[in-house]
């Protein structure tokens, strides 16, 4: 197995480090790379370029890859497991009824509470026949190409700090996110988009906004950028003056002969040239990014399967698929957030559960299931992992005198997971009969992140970070083993 | 089903604990090595363990919590917690404590909870006594972490203790050398090393590229035009120092190297986390800190101000400032762990000071000795120990202290500038609202002005002015002898302090005092509105000593000697030409010689007539409207509350450091604020040799333990091993772009060892005998030929030394964020110098506002003038950065940033060449361009090459410039001013713009 990367505590990856730092963490691979494809004049400079590594370049797993990109579907404010795929049918005979049941919400800590009925049927779906509610036909139809998971745990269930864990594998801030590792992990295979990209709902962002697509403690180059659906999708894509790309190309090659002038008598740092070699990226990426966001040169029947047809559901499904065109285009993580803002805005069903789960099931369940059968008929699915869930799940009890609202519940929720080497068709682990805690099979967040960096080929107790003393990692000094279960 | 049990737990009354009866139905114990015992091993127990507890405890190579259940051995010795099983008392063995599923922190297997049946296996187990078949046993290597490869240098001992960096530096002899010019100290020891490998350093930069590299270096700005021109022309052999003294003296220079300290320290003004809360008056430590380096404060005062400027003998408003230091970090709000959240929050202040004044990741020591270090756990806790009473965090204003004094406060006229500006935007507006009424009432009522004896025969007095005894009134007031109109409506006394009547000493007799005035006089003046004339006048005045009142600016009464009580002065007669509608100013003047002092005045009619506020309660609505009315109200009650917030000179409030009660710190094992071990003291790190840590009586505070002060004087010590070191190596780290050791904030044993030690060593003796005097040491480095060398490639020294560890050259280095964006706007000529102050909030792109759960939340915004203000002013918010600055890796401020990336993608280059800002910026430039250098284009190019590279462009260069523009004004069919504009990008874009020689 590969040593872990960066690890300037291994002697060995000394000097990495202090390239890293101070020195100029240059994306020197970009160079590299230009070099290779003659865009520098001088040959001697091109071969002073050769050698470097971008910090985006594409970097080999630790052993083979199931899946080379993630799709994560967060469900912003946690999505009630015991009215979506957590069938409990002896929890509908005791709504009403107060009951001895230990919770953990954003009310505190309580022994006894009303129990909410779940709200919706449930029905059998597929050949592995899950039962599934009638929040989500449509992603019940592909229930044979998903695995659940019911029995997650994390650590807290309040959401500042539950985000921060399911995005970045710890309740204080200040840590990478999933995404910023996977990156430094493995690179970018397309220079011309960003390696990860985030989706938020038009309502604005989660709760903590940028943290939860932070790279902490690692260099900026590895954190999300966001991406938008409709109009212009990357900040500064556009020339905010207006400047055509003709009069935009005419500049970079002055700029790019200046600057050359300037390196050539600095030929020894590399610094330079790589961001010699950034703006070139950058115009390209001016013209693939607009392609690559461009989903009205998708036909009809594509566009229809994504439910995006004018109705409530076009605003995901314009997410889901801008994620499958990303995906196809070498992007390794992508993340959409299903709600934004605050309250109802978002899953974060308090008050009138009915109303909040109608709503935001309503707007992401065709586009979901639009997805893995999109990515299924083109063959992507086999190594596109698609993960869905919220931060933490929801209580089966009420969390006021009145009405169906639900608290949080970190004791025990579900997520699921499909394709990028995933079984299909299976569930694993259980809550109690009321859904309040994880009876079975517990798995922690960290269990999770394990299973993703697994699946891409990172073994997740090996892909360190060195800062502040320690290897850091993922998921945490104590590591966690992927779940063995889920795996094809 | 598992889950039937867990519904009678959960449905029932507590059925946990059942299966403690177990014990007394299972059979007493055989000899554990009894064919029986050891069946009951084969066919329960070990299948059992196998399958729930060995994977993680003893059969990988990975073993959790030090705990391995592999062994008998293992089982009985334990993990971090302790021994699983006991067998003296079985039935408290701490295995069956964590299978119970009694205690949410201890549950094991993690998986679920074991059946009844399996438990009861196990507790079977453990009463007959461990049976183990000694062929079952795995055995490995146990302490299993990782990094024992380092496990060497974990314990403190002789070997470790004397490792380079826990050693107090010994000054060196400078060293020998051919080079007979190396006369420098620093350059000694350069040289030598050179010499030693035979590598030949780079010859002295040239004076353009030394004077652009000391002034980024020092204030973080290019020079302009002019300095480089006169710099160029200065040929005295001191022309250099010259620049470095002008330098350091310049105020910008606090606002560059604070910068570089505020990294350090985590600087930021919101807590993060879900609501990313706001920490009011946080800049106020952020202009501390470049006040304390624009003072050039010594390093240990520095030090000893944050860590305990609220203990120190001579605290002032600046050292409790300072401690704002242990407030700077992340703080969650709504944790989910509030006892652990507690130990989090003294973690960061820990892990902060440690790392930056002693160069050690104590914080590693936190859960389990250091892995790599000689710091074990208890350590960890001990230095914890000097924070244990640091307050939670809180809320709001929790963390407010009021500190009073002139010289913290030179953000006073900002911040009464801006308060100024709202009360006059609010008296504006009640005065339209008044008059649209008072006409209104003129026409309708005109007769309201003439008197009328009321009904009532009994004469009431309408107050029109509160005096104490009715109700709470503002003041503006002045102790010092103002200008002599100081009486006249039109005076602006806004400068003067604000307080409630009345004003004077405790105990006066008959007095009501709310504002102190101990001084021998004292001038108030305050106001109130008429909605009409009324036909008489009274005054409630009580006086210690003589007093004169002033109505619009006539006296109106005067008095002398003193009183024991309010008394009623009729002063109709002389207030009548100067009352008014509207506003009327009160004016009073008290003079007190001797004992008691207080004065107070309030006023009043006993005219059957309504005051403007009664008036508009009566007619308003009908007048001009219910929405007016209300309007009204709340612009009142606007007023009264602004007029209480009024900015004070000399007192202010600040973010600080406080104490509450005398906690105990134990030793958490694992860092599991419930598993609690043995008590700590305060003491310092073991494996420095220190002193013990004795807490003085006498640096008790009454409010305070006067422990920070002991690890504050420890630190600053001369005799303290690592602190000089450790600063220093920062500040070379800030002049040549790496400090000497490159890990400056780890000087243990996976640090980077220094290429310099002896340097290292020779400085920091010298640091301490200038008394710990930084701008003295910026000038000594400066001032050696090391500093100022060329950045040129040299290809044989290259490839002996490509990453330059021995400074044969200086090494290039980009422009930090805070420079860019600055030296952007220094290029237009737009930056704006004025220091101090409240954050600034420059404008965001939409898409970047759109990322807040709130869209745009907590990021006002600036005027245009502010937003272009430096970069060190913009506010640090945790969850949303300027694109600009986070692109060119301004420090992430969740943690301490010693070192900065500097990474190069393209969405830096998207931003720079498409961004509203450059774009914005480049248009400006090109405007001083034709501004500065008139029509002609080639002194246009010329002099935008002066401004932007600080030096004179060659010939060629000029031509190459105007055959750009000409090019891209051809090519783009654009105007000669757009192309000038395009040009002016061009150059902010550039690698000469961004990178320093």
């Amino acid at each position: 197995m590969k040593k872990p990367q960066n690890t300037f505590c291994g002697q060995v990856h000394r000097r990495e480090f202090l390239k890293d730092l101070g020195g100029g963490f240059a994306s020197l691979g970009l160079a590299g790379m230009l070099a290779q494809d003659g865009f520098f004049q001088s040959k001697a400079m091109a071969k002073e370029m050769a050698g470097f590594v971008n910090p985006l370049a594409p970097k080999d797993p630790h052993y083979k890859a199931k899946a080379k990109s993630v799709i994560f579907l967060f469900m912003y404010g946690g999505p009630s497991h015991v009215d979506t795929f957590d069938y409990k049918p002896k929890l509908y005979p005791l709504d009403g009824k107060t009951i001895n049941v230990k919770t953990f919400g954003r009310g505190g800590k309580r022994n006894k509470s009303r129990v909410v009925g779940p709200k919706w049927k449930f029905k059998e779906y597929g050949q592995c026949g899950k039962l599934v509610s009638d929040l989500f036909p449509n992603v019940g139809s592909c229930v044979d190409d998903i695995a659940f998971v019911h029995s997650m745990t994390a650590d807290s269930p309040i959401h500042g700090s539950a985000m921060l864990m399911m995005n970045a594998g710890h309740l204080l801030s200040g840590h990478p996110s999933l995404g910023s590792w996977v990156n430094y992990g493995l690179g970018s295979v397309n220079e011309n988009l960003p390696g990860y990209v985030v989706m938020l709902d038009k309502t604005g962002g989660p709760i903590s906004g940028a943290k939860n697509w932070s790279s902490g403690y690692m260099p900026a180059s590895y954190q999300g950028t966001v991406l938008r659906s409709q109009g212009s999708p990357i900040l500064d894509l556009e020339n905010s003056h207006g400047m055509n790309r003709l009069e935009q190309r005419t500049i970079l090659d002055h700029l790019r002969n200046v600057n050359e002038g300037h390196l050539s008598e600095r030929y020894d740092n590399t610094n330079l040239a790589a961001r010699v070699a950034s703006y070139e990226l950058a115009y390209k990426m001016q013209a693939s990014a607009p392609e690559a966001v461009d989903i009205d040169k998708e036909p009809d029947h594509v566009k229809k399967l994504y439910g995006i047809e004018g109705s409530r559901t076009e605003d995901f499904g314009r997410k889901c698929l801008l994620a499958r065109r990303m995906v196809e285009r070498g992007v390794r993580f992508v993340q959409i957030y299903s709600g934004g803002n605050h309250n109802d805005a978002n899953w974060d069903a308090h008050g009138d559960l009915v109303k909040n789960h109608t709503y935001h099931a309503g707007n992401t369940d065709k586009a979901i299931a639009g997805l893995i059968k999109d990515l299924k008929q083109r063959g992507m699915l086999e190594d596109t992992l698609i993960v869905w869930g919220g931060e933490f799940g929801r209580q089966p009890t009420a969390e006021y005198a009145k009405g169906t609202g639900r608290d949080h519940n970190s004791y025990g929720f579900t997520m699921w997971l499909a394709g990028g080497g995933i079984k299909g068709g299976i569930s694993v682990g259980e809550t109690d009969e009321l859904g309040a805690a994880a009876v079975t099979d517990r798995f922690h967040v960290k269990r999770l992140h394990a299973t993703i960096l697994h699946l891409l080929g990172l073994d997740p107790n090996a892909l360190s970070y060195f800062y502040g003393g320690l290897n850091r990692r993922l998921v945490g000094v104590e590591g966690a083993e992927p779940i063995d279960k889920l795996l094809a | 089903m598992t889950s039937k049990r867990f519904i009678k737990v959960t449905l029932t009354a507590p059925i946990i604990g059942l299966s403690w009866l177990f014990f007394s139905i299972a059979p007493a114990g055989a000899e554990p090595t009894s064919p029986e015992a050891l069946a009951f091993w084969k066919k329960e127990a070990k299948p059992l363990l196998e399958q729930s507890c060995w994977k993680c405890h003893g059969a990988k190579e990975r073993i959790k919590g030090d705990l391995r259940l592999t062994t008998r051995d293992g089982v009985l010795k334990g993990g971090e917690i302790g021994p699983a099983v006991d067998l003296e008392k079985p039935e408290s063995s701490l295995l069956l404590k964590m299978i119970s599923y009694k205690d949410e922190d201890h549950e094991m297997p993690p998986l679920g909870k074991l059946k009844d049946e399996e438990i009861a296996i196990l507790e079977k187990w453990i009463q007959m006594g461990l049976p183990f078949d000694p062929e079952d046993e795995i055995h490995g290597k146990d302490g299993g972490h990782e990094e024992t490869a380092a496990g060497s240098n974990t314990q403190v001992n002789e070997r470790t203790m004397s490792h380079w960096a826990y050693l107090k530096p010994e000054r060196p002899e400078l060293p020998e050398v051919k080079d007979k010019n190396a006369k420098h100290p620093i350059d000694r020891f350069i040289i030598s090393k050179l010499e030693s490998k035979a590598l030949k350093p780079n010859p002295l930069a040239s004076k353009e590229a030394l004077l652009r590299r000391a002034y980024y270096n020092l204030i973080g700005l290019a020079p302009s035009p002019d300095q480089v021109k006169d710099f160029l022309s200065d040929k005295s052999p001191d022309a250099y120092e010259k620049v470095i003294d002008e330098l350091l003296a310049s105020p910008q220079y606090g606002e560059k190297w604070g910068r570089h300290w505020l990294d350090l320290v985590r600087y930021a003004e919101t807590n993060g986390y879900e609501r990313d809360s706001e920490k009011p008056n946080a800049w106020r430590y952020r202009d501390y800190v470049i006040r304390a380096f624009n003072q050039n404060k010594p390093y240990d005062r520095f030090v000893q101000e944050q860590l305990a400027g609220d203990e120190l003998p001579d605290k002032d408003a600046d050292s409790i400032t300072a401690t704002g230091f242990h407030r700077l970090g992340i703080w969650d709000d709504e944790p989910a762990d509030r006892k652990l959240a507690r130990y989090d929050y003294l973690d960061d202040i820990l892990r902060t000071t440690s790392d930056v004044f002693l160069g050690m990741t104590v914080g590693c020591a936190r859960c389990h000795d250091h892995k790599i270090d000689p710091i074990p756990t208890k350590d960890y806790y001990s230095l914890l120990s000097f924070f244990a009473n640091v307050s939670n965090h809180g809320k709001g204003g929790t963390n407010l202290v009021k500190v009073e004094s002139f010289t913290g406060n030179g953000q006073f006229q900002a911040q009464y500038d801006q308060w100024k500006k709202r009360e006059d935007d609010l008296r504006k507006q009640l005065d339209k609202i008044e008059k649209e009424f008072l006409e209104e009432l003129e026409l309708r009522q005109p007769e309201i002005k003439v008197s009328k004896p009321g009904k009532n025969t009994k004469v009431k007095q309408n107050v029109l002015l509160h005096d104490a005894r009715t109700g709470q009134v503002n003041w503006n007031y002045t102790t010092k002898k103002p200008e002599n109109h100081w009486f006249e409506i039109a005076f602006d006394d806004a400068k003067w302090e604000t307080g409630k009547a009345g004003f004077g000493a405790k105990g006066t007799p008959g007095s009501i005092v709310r504002t102190e005035w101990r001084t021998g006089e004292i001038w108030l003046r305050t106001s109130f509105r008429l909605g009409s004339v009324p036909n008489n006048l009274s005054l409630n005045v009580h006086h210690d000593e003589d007093v004169s009142i002033y109505l619009n600016g006539k006296l109106i009464k005067k008095l002398s000697g003193h009183v024991s009580k309010y008394e009623t002065h009729d002063v109709s007669k002389e207030a009548a030409d100067v009352l008014q509608t509207g506003k009327n100013v009160i004016a009073v003047h008290c003079r007190q010689t001797s004992g008691g002092q207080y004065v107070d005045v309030g006023v009043a009619t006993s005219d059957n007539y309504a005051d403007l506020a009664s008036l508009m309660r009566k007619f308003g609505r009908d007048y001009i409207g219910d929405a007016a009315v209300k309007s009204y109200r709340r612009f009142e009650k606007d007023l009264t509350n602004h007029s209480a917030q009024k900015p004070s000179a000399s007192k202010y409030d600040v973010m600080a450091v406080a104490e509450s009660g005398n906690h105990v710190i134990k030793v958490l094992r694992r860092g599991n604020p419930v598993l609690e071990g043995d008590v700590v003291q305060p003491a310092f790190p073991s494996v420095l040799r220190p002193p013990e840590a004795i807490i003085p009586d006498d640096y008790k505070t009454p409010r305070t333990s006067g422990r920070r002060r002991v690890l504050a004087e420890w630190i600053t010590s001369k005799k303290n091993p690592v602190s000089a070191r450790v600063m220093m190596n920062r500040v070379w780290q800030h002049h040549f772009g790496r400090g000497i050791v490159r890990s400056t904030s780890d000087f243990g044993f996976q640090g980077v060892p220094p290429t310099h030690p002896d340097l290292l060593n020779w400085l920091a003796t010298e640091f301490m005998a200038k008394d710990w005097d930084i701008k003295a040491m910026h000038k000594l480095i400066m001032t050696s030929v090391a500093y100022q060398r060329s950045s040129a490639p040299n290809k044989v020294n290259f490839e002996k030394d490509p990453i330059n560890d021995l400074f044969w050259r200086f090494d290039m280095r980009r422009l930090t964020a805070e420079e860019v964006r600055d030296s952007v706007l220094g290029a237009c000529g737009t930056l704006n110098l004025k220091p101090g102050g409240p954050s600034i909030t420059p404008p965001l792109p939409r898409i970047v506002l759109a990322t807040a759960s709130r869209i745009g939340a907590g990021w006002g915004k600036s005027s245009p003038e502010e937003s272009n203000r430096r970069s060190v002013y913009v506010k640090v918010k945790r969850s949303m950065q300027m694109p600009i600055l986070i692109n060119h890796d301004m420090a992430d401020m969740d943690t301490s940033c010693p070192v900065r990336f500097a990474t190069t993608v393209p969405t830096q280059s998207l931003n720079m060449l498409n961004g509203k800002f450059m774009n914005d910026s480049a248009k400006l430039f090109a405007k001083r361009l034709r501004e500065e250098a008139g029509p002609d284009p080639a002194a246009q190019v010329a002099h935008g090459f002066k401004i932007a590279f600080s030096r004179n462009p060659t010939d060629k260069e000029i031509a190459a410039g105007l055959a750009m523009i000409k090019d891209i004004k051809e090519k783009a069919g654009i105007s000669d001013e757009v192309a000038l504009e395009r040009f002016a990008l061009l150059a902010l874009n550039l690698n000469e713009f961004i990178y320093l020689d």
